[in-house]
């Protein structure tokens, strides 16, 4: 009987793992659809884009630059928060806009 | 016979014979000669009837009149009348007869008035003076004033004479029959024939003819019509030149860029270092028309990139093309938190300021 009842125990911390991980899995994946929405946005001919034909419009990017961060997120109907940032190939951060909750050692997403 | 006596203090007729009748004058229909409101080409009036007299019922008379070619119609309505203005000229034609081209007037005449057919016009264009008129299927030379099919020739004989000697519609100089040509040489300041420059006639800013000059420098524009222009000769290594020259009809122009007149190298640069005729920063453009450039180390740099790119001046310093001065890079390495949990990267390759970059959207939730 004892047996049993690590058994059972057993069981049931593997189906909350199992759970987790999907839970896990389930808005990872929804928060990459969300991310995927943006830079398709961002990158398509579309009112608020800055990127034409994969070459940033120096002009466009200043407006989003400017524009109120919860304005923008209105634009790209998101619901979690975001922050897009420009990387060279060093790695330096040329520009980020987004929410200042994800920014962190230097990087600041400008609202 | 039929008399009538009026019946007092009203509008009533009755007759006096031996089966006399009443009639209400006031409601008695109107009557009109010519029988419409619409027989313009007929002369007519309107009795409106009102009153009562021992003849019978009498009233007001309304005659078409004219003025000028406008008939006022009148016709009758009930026990009333109508007024209408109506435009003889409305039933006037155009026709050919005999070759010539006529209108068939109409005019507003008489009294009582109506619309009547004039004396027509005879309205064709007959330049030519050969008894056919251009709208009755003349088309030769009806279009050139004092020019005959007895004078017609075959090309633009004289391009000064203000008359369309050929009957083409193209009257001296606009006739191509007297266009001529320019032709030359393009040379540099060290006279040395200048390959691939472009030589344009231009008329204020507008580029008449185009020819670009041979591997020997020449140039030729075959066909440009007799006027003043401006040649312009350019090359993006040269600064344009331009010479003002008028072309006589017929004349075989030799106009050369050199000596004086001849390309000088270098000055085509604008200020931010491009050429005239791209928007690519060149080193050969440094010192020329404003162009300058930080130092050589900047120079070398920004050769060949546009104007407001970055490039790498150093491994700690970058530079603003073309003319900008050394900026240090700043070494931020991308870092995100996310604090209420995931963390998601999604990362395009695009181009900025000539260089690809790395475009990042991370998302927090």
């Amino acid at each position: 009987m004892p047996k049993f009842k690590i058994d059972e125990i057993t069981l049931v911390l593997i189906v909350a793992l199992i759970a987790m991980v999907v839970g896990v899995y389930n808005k990872t994946a929804k928060l990459e659809m969300e991310a995927g929405k943006i830079a398709e946005v961002i990158l398509d001919d579309h009112a608020i884009s800055f990127v034409n034909n994969g070459v940033i419009d120096g002009d466009k990017l200043s407006q989003i630059q400017n524009m109120d961060y919860n304005q923008f997120k209105d634009y790209l109907k998101v619901k979690n928060d975001f922050c897009i940032y420009i990387e060279d190939g060093n790695g330096n951060i040329l520009l980020a806009k987004g929410s200042s909750k994800l920014g962190r050692d230097g990087l600041y997403c400008r609202e | 016979m039929k008399d009538y006596y009026v019946v007092s203090n009203s509008n009533s007729c009755t007759s006096t014979t031996d089966t006399p009748s009443t009639e209400n004058c006031a409601t008695k229909a109107s009557t009109d000669s010519d029988n419409s409101p619409v027989a313009y080409t007929v002369p007519g009036s309107v009795t409106d009837y009102s009153a009562c007299t021992l003849g019978g019922c009498t009233g007001t008379a309304y005659s078409d009149s004219c003025s000028g070619t406008i008939l006022t119609e009148y016709g009758a309505s009930g026990s009333s009348f109508t007024s209408s203005a109506y435009e003889c000229q409305n039933f006037e034609s155009n026709y050919c007869s005999g070759d010539r081209y006529y209108r068939n007037e109409w005019a507003c005449t008489s009294s009582p008035g109506a619309c009547t057919d004039a004396a027509d016009t005879q309205i064709g264009t007959n330049a030519d003076g050969d008894l056919k008129d251009k709208e009755c299927g003349d088309s030769l030379c009806d279009n050139a004033p004092n020019v005959y099919d007895s004078t017609k020739t075959a090309t633009e004989t004289s391009c000064a004479d203000g008359l369309d000697n050929d009957c083409d519609g193209q009257v001296d100089c606009n006739d191509p029959d007297c266009n001529g040509s320019v032709a030359g040489t393009v040379k540099n300041a060290d006279n040395q024939s200048v390959s691939s420059a472009s030589v344009s006639a231009k008329k204020g800013f507008t580029t008449v003819a185009t020819s670009t000059t041979s591997q020997q420098g020449s140039y030729s524009i075959a066909s440009l019509s007799c006027d003043s222009y401006d040649l312009v000769a350019s090359h993006q290594d040269y600064a344009p030149r331009t010479q003002a020259f008028s072309l006589a009809p017929n004349q075989q122009l030799t106009i050369n860029f050199d000596g004086g007149n001849a390309l000088v190298f270098g000055t085509s640069c604008e200020q931010d270092c491009t050429f005239a005729a791209d928007n690519i920063i060149h080193a050969s453009c440094d010192g020329k028309n404003g162009c300058a450039f930080y130092d050589s180390i900047a120079k070398a740099a920004c050769d060949n990139s546009q104007p407001g790119w970055f490039r790498d001046y150093n491994e700690t310093h970058y530079v603003a093309c073309a003319s900008g001065a050394p900026q240090p890079k700043v070494e931020i390495e991308a870092s995100l938190s996310c604090e209420s949990g995931t963390l998601v990267k999604v990362t395009r390759i695009v181009i900025y300021n000539g260089e690809p970059v790395k475009l990042v959207v991370a998302a927090c939730g």
